[in-house]
């Protein structure tokens, strides 16, 4: 044959398309190895929370009823001495009721220096708790300075 | 078979696509490989990641949104000390930036109060984020104002750059994409800039009242004048600064408005600190008791007492002569249209030139030449600006 083209004379036919069709079972192998036989995945559990910090900034920025200000002004106030803190504790009460749905709970108002803890404020827990929140922001003092607190309800009072 | 190999282009085809065949498949292969590679992490993990840098972001807008709320408060304070500038535009008395200065009237010397506000907010705000919040790099000086005047002013910072927050993926934590927020905020302050406006027009009062009032060595009538304008003025309390007595005039002066504003967080109540140049459009007084001598025959000496005027620069004397007789009362109107038998002239003798009586020092002397005529003689005090009595007030004496 003398046919232009593909393959040139029957011989060379017969052993391209065995090549060839050798090829395409190659082909198919690979796939098959890589995909199809029978692989197995596993289905890893995993828990993730979403922390509570963002709350924290809404309560920061309630307004507390017939005071004309918000919580965070009234913990800066404490904080620098400008207001007893008593004022605060029952600030934070007056929120914290309302989010809670008349129920007393009991909390923890912390402040950071440095790596140091120090309590602001708080309301203190009677009997066993069950932690309810913990949560911690930075906020800017009058001074240009700034502190981390961290609010933690650890139940109900 | 053979008849394969021995056609040269068959067999460099076959080879060539064989080989084709296994670049191909491994190509294949690698890319297999590595998609699966980029599966490791665990469903959701990214989404999580995202919606912790999005609280993130709230914090720090947070800290932002009440660090601009301090910054306005203490920038308000700031503005009223330096009474409405950032940098005095037209210089300073005793520490107090001056509104309208000797060379420089209001219009051009007042303080944009406006862009200084925005200025000190900006100088604060800095102070708060240019170390970063939480490890994330807050841009600073960042923000283009705008404000909304009335009784309570409102405060829109409309932040120019975003805040990138990286969001970290994988068990590596490696960065997959940027959170951006712009840090824009809104605060409203129980303060009104208006006080500012109020300031201007009691200033442009005082100086449009008092300056053709001046200080005289025995009289303190510019000062008595500015003082007299103290007190309550739409809302704020003013008060002149105390100044000692000197040897020459000073038309600046200094002052004090007290707003019964405070800030919260602040004890302090709002101070303005500012200072004027009062224009002095003020002549020295007319001198009196003019005393003519004769000297010799072709000399008279002219003595007057020397003015009280503190800013005094110069003396003019004033001298008409004629054939015939003068009524000197008349010199200003013999000034204006001076009828052909007068001749008018002057002698002008500056402050550091006078003589004085060897006698009487308050006393200052001149020597003028004379002939053999009727004269009239008018002396008047210049002061540094030119400020002088018109001639028709001037007393004037005749001679001989």
């Amino acid at each position: 044959m003398n046919k232009k083209g593909f393959f040139l004379d029957t011989m060379v036919d017969i052993y391209g398309w065995l090549i060839f069709i050798l090829g395409l079972i190659i082909w198919w192998l690979v796939f098959y190895l890589a995909f199809g036989r029978g692989s197995a995945y596993t289905i890893n559990e995993k828990q993730f929370s979403i922390n509570n910090d963002g709350l924290l900034l809404n309560y920061l920025s309630t307004p507390i009823e017939n005071k004309g200000y918000s919580l965070i002004d009234s913990l800066i106030l404490a904080y620098e001495g400008k207001e007893d803190k008593e004022i605060l504790k029952s600030d934070v009460n007056s929120i914290l009721k309302k989010v809670y749905y008349k129920k007393s709970v009991c909390w923890n108002l912390w402040y950071y220096e440095g790596e140091e803890k120090k309590l602001l404020a708080n309301e203190e827990c009677e009997g066993k708790t069950n932690l309810l929140f913990d949560a911690t922001t930075i906020i800017p003092l009058t001074n240009g300075n700034s502190i981390d607190i961290r609010l933690t309800i650890p139940g109900y009072s | 078979m053979m008849k394969i190999f021995r056609r040269k282009k068959t067999m460099i085809l076959i080879i060539s696509l064989a080989i084709l065949f296994w670049v191909i498949t491994g190509m294949l292969f690698v890319r297999i490989a590595a998609k699966k590679a980029q599966f490791n992490a665990t469903l959701g993990e990214t989404q999580l990641g995202l919606i912790e840098n999005y609280i993130k972001g709230e914090k720090i807008l947070f800290y932002i949104d009440q660090a601009a709320k301090y910054s306005i408060y203490a920038a308000i304070y700031d503005l009223s000390l330096n009474g409405g500038f950032f940098d005095y535009k037209c210089g300073d008395y005793k520490g107090y930036g001056l509104w309208q200065s000797e060379k420089e009237e209001m219009e051009y010397c007042s303080p944009d109060y406006k862009n200084s506000f925005s200025k000190f907010i900006s100088t604060r705000l800095d102070s708060y984020i240019n170390e970063g919040i939480m490890g994330i790099n807050i841009p600073t000086n960042n923000y283009d104002f705008v404000f909304e005047e009335g009784e309570k002013t409102k405060i829109h910072g409309i932040a120019t750059t975003p805040l990138s927050i990286p969001l970290l993926c994988g068990k590596d934590k490696t960065e997959c994409g940027v959170y951006k927020v712009k840090p824009s905020f809104f605060q409203q302050v129980d303060y009104n800039l208006n006080d500012y406006e109020m300031i201007k027009e009691k200033l442009i009062k005082i100086a449009e009242e008092c300056k053709k009032e001046q200080d005289l060595a025995d009289a303190e009538n510019l000062k008595q004048c500015v003082y007299s304008k103290m007190g309550s003025y739409k809302g704020l309390e003013w008060k002149a600064i105390p100044k000692e007595a000197s040897a020459e005039e000073d038309r600046n002066f200094a002052f004090e408005a007290v707003s019964d504003k405070k800030m919260p967080f602040n004890d302090d109540k709002i101070v303005y600190k500012f200072a004027i140049f009062v224009p002095d459009e003020a002549p020295p007084p007319p001198i009196r008791e003019l005393e003519v001598s004769k000297k010799e025959e072709d000399s008279i000496i002219l003595k007057w007492e020397e003015s009280k005027a503190l800013d005094v620069k110069k003396y003019k004397i004033y001298y008409m002569h004629s054939d015939n007789e003068m009524d000197c009362r008349k010199i200003g109107e013999y000034y204006k249209n001076t009828p052909l038998d007068i001749t008018k002239e002057e002698v002008i003798i500056y402050k550091e030139n006078i003589i004085k009586d060897p006698t009487n020092p308050n006393l200052i002397t001149q020597e003028i030449a004379v002939k053999d005529k009727k004269y009239c003689f008018a002396v008047t005090a210049i002061d540094k600006v030119e400020n002088e009595i018109n001639i028709e007030d001037a007393e004037a004496i005749n001679y001989p």
